[in-house]
């Protein structure tokens, strides 16, 4: 089979400031949200932060299906600071490599952040 | 499901009081020619082992085949063994997550994937169970990928028993296939299933009393060489040897010194600075007068001196101690976990040590760069 990486840009979450208060742990993006990769199997992860308070976490899930307890993560929880992140997840190096679905989640108690994720996708596309 | 995911058998309760094992129809089982690797989602919400008794267990195995012929079936991936308690898998909400790997103990994808359960025990037991599979085009990197990998242990693979916690042996998995690699406890270290410090990978702790040896190392390893070891001392302040080989006449080690350093040394020592973080790698380059350290990719300041060593080849290897040839009972123990040894018959090039660090970064969630 041949076949070629076809790269696709998409934005994961648009600028959006999300603040939490002291008796919610986690704040998890919307359902209708979620990127569904079809074929894609390597992605590079942009977080742009412009602003960020109270020690707030982010961590990148995947899931072969849209279950809520099936979502695992696909990196370790990271302390977020203001700047532009990048994470890589690729399927030959990956402990969870991307399965379908990958979602964002938010997690700290009295915090806020302002940001935005964009996603480099990498899919095997057959040619013939 | 759709693409690349695939439902391999929805929501299901094998329920029974016979000992044999159980294998998924044919009709289910699924071709995935045209792909190179799978990531496996298994669910277990609920587990009673034979007999209601947590010494027995309900064996998972996921096999794979080239062809739909019985007798070709294999393991893709370490066995999960579940039960009621420790050092059994438990029902869990959270899925288990396995990978395909090119290891001697488990086979690389074929074309069918099935699975097979197997109980242990007398009794009724039963086991409910979904597996999903995701297939990747691209293959799972494996150390043994880059030339000249002569001795590769990973917590995940090769571990006798599986039954236990307790490690009494532990494969080389390099592709070398030869036995004298293969070590074997002289004291017990245990097996961590499932290890929060290394991205929930498994690690074996040694406890700083516990260690393992080759029966004996026939192949030549003479400078240069390259050791990678991933694990943590676990104790600060002590002298902690990792690795100890001997050669009759001046083996190589590397150890964690009293003064937190990481040191390697043959005929003469060469120290880091850099303390050994947890999870940490140390990358080992033995080259007589310009060997270096890294510690999660630090090098050290200066290139450093450690000797030429002997030439009659390591004749064992100590896991956890120094050299049991020369110290029977065991000396200066290592007092914390391994996750993955890995060693090379010459210094990597910029682009392999590279490689090596995604794979771990990937595999343990390590910050390394």
């Amino acid at each position: 089979m041949d076949s070629i990486n076809v790269m696709r840009g998409l934005l994961v979450q648009n600028w959006v400031t999300i603040r939490s208060a002291a008796n919610v742990p986690t704040i998890t993006q919307g359902a209708d949200s979620w990127i569904d990769l079809g074929d894609v199997e390597d992605l590079v992860l942009f977080l742009d932060v412009r602003e960020v308070s109270g020690g707030a976490k982010m961590v990148y899930q995947t899931s072969p299906t849209k279950q809520e307890t099936s979502f695992v993560n696909m990196l370790p929880a990271f302390s977020i600071a203001t700047g532009v992140r990048i994470d890589r997840v690729f399927a030959d190096m990956a402990a969870v490599p991307a399965a379908r679905f990958i979602r964002w989640q938010f997690s700290t108690v009295a915090a806020d952040v302002t940001f935005r994720l964009w996603c480099a996708t990498y899919a095997w596309v057959r040619t013939a | 499901m759709s693409g690349r995911t695939f439902l391999l058998e929805d929501w299901i309760t094998i329920r029974s009081s016979l000992t044999n094992a159980f294998t998924q129809d044919p009709g289910r089982w699924l071709d995935l020619s045209g792909f190179s690797d799978v990531v496996i989602w298994i669910d277990v919400p609920e587990v009673t082992p034979p007999g209601g008794t947590n010494t027995n267990y309900v064996q998972l195995t996921l096999q794979t085949a080239p062809s739909p012929d019985d007798a070709y079936f294999g393991a893709l991936a370490p066995s999960l063994n579940f039960s009621t308690a420790s050092p059994y898998y438990q029902a869990s909400v959270t899925p288990f997550i396995l990978r395909s790997a090119q290891s001697l103990s488990v086979n690389n994808l074929m074309r069918f994937l099935r699975w097979q359960i197997t109980p242990t025990g007398s009794g009724t037991w039963d086991l409910t169970f979904r597996i999903r599979v995701v297939a990747n085009r691209s293959p799972t990197f494996v150390p043994p990928l880059i030339p000249g990998c002569v001795f590769w242990i990973r917590a995940d693979l090769g571990i006798t028993p599986v039954t236990s916690l307790n490690v009494t042996g532990w494969a080389d998995q390099s592709g070398s296939n030869d036995p004298n690699k293969d070590l074997v406890s002289g004291v017990n270290p245990a097996l961590v299933l499932a290890d929060a410090n290394y991205n929930n990978q498994p690690t074996v702790n040694f406890a700083g009393s516990a260690y393992m040896t080759t029966p004996s190392w026939a192949t030549q390893l003479v400078q240069p060489n390259t050791w990678v070891i991933v694990g943590n001392p676990g104790r600060a302040g002590f002298l902690q040897v990792a690795i100890e080989s001997n050669d009759k006449v001046s083996g190589q080690d590397i150890s964690q010194t009293a003064g937190n350093d990481v040191q390697i040394f043959t005929s003469s020592g060469f120290v880091s600075s850099s303390t050994m973080p947890t999870p940490g790698v140390i990358l080992a380059e033995f080259d007589g007068a310009t060997s270096n350290i890294y510690v999660n990719s630090v090098t050290a300041p200066t290139a450093g001196t450690v000797g030429v060593g002997g030439t009659t080849g390591q004749a064992s290897l100590t896991l956890g101690s120094s050299d049991i040839a020369w110290n029977p009972a065991g000396l200066n123990f290592w007092d914390g976990k391994f996750a993955e040894v890995i060693a090379y018959n010459a210094i990597l090039t910029a682009n392999q040590k590279g490689l090596l660090r995604s794979y771990l970064r990937g595999r343990y969630g390590m910050t390394i760069s």
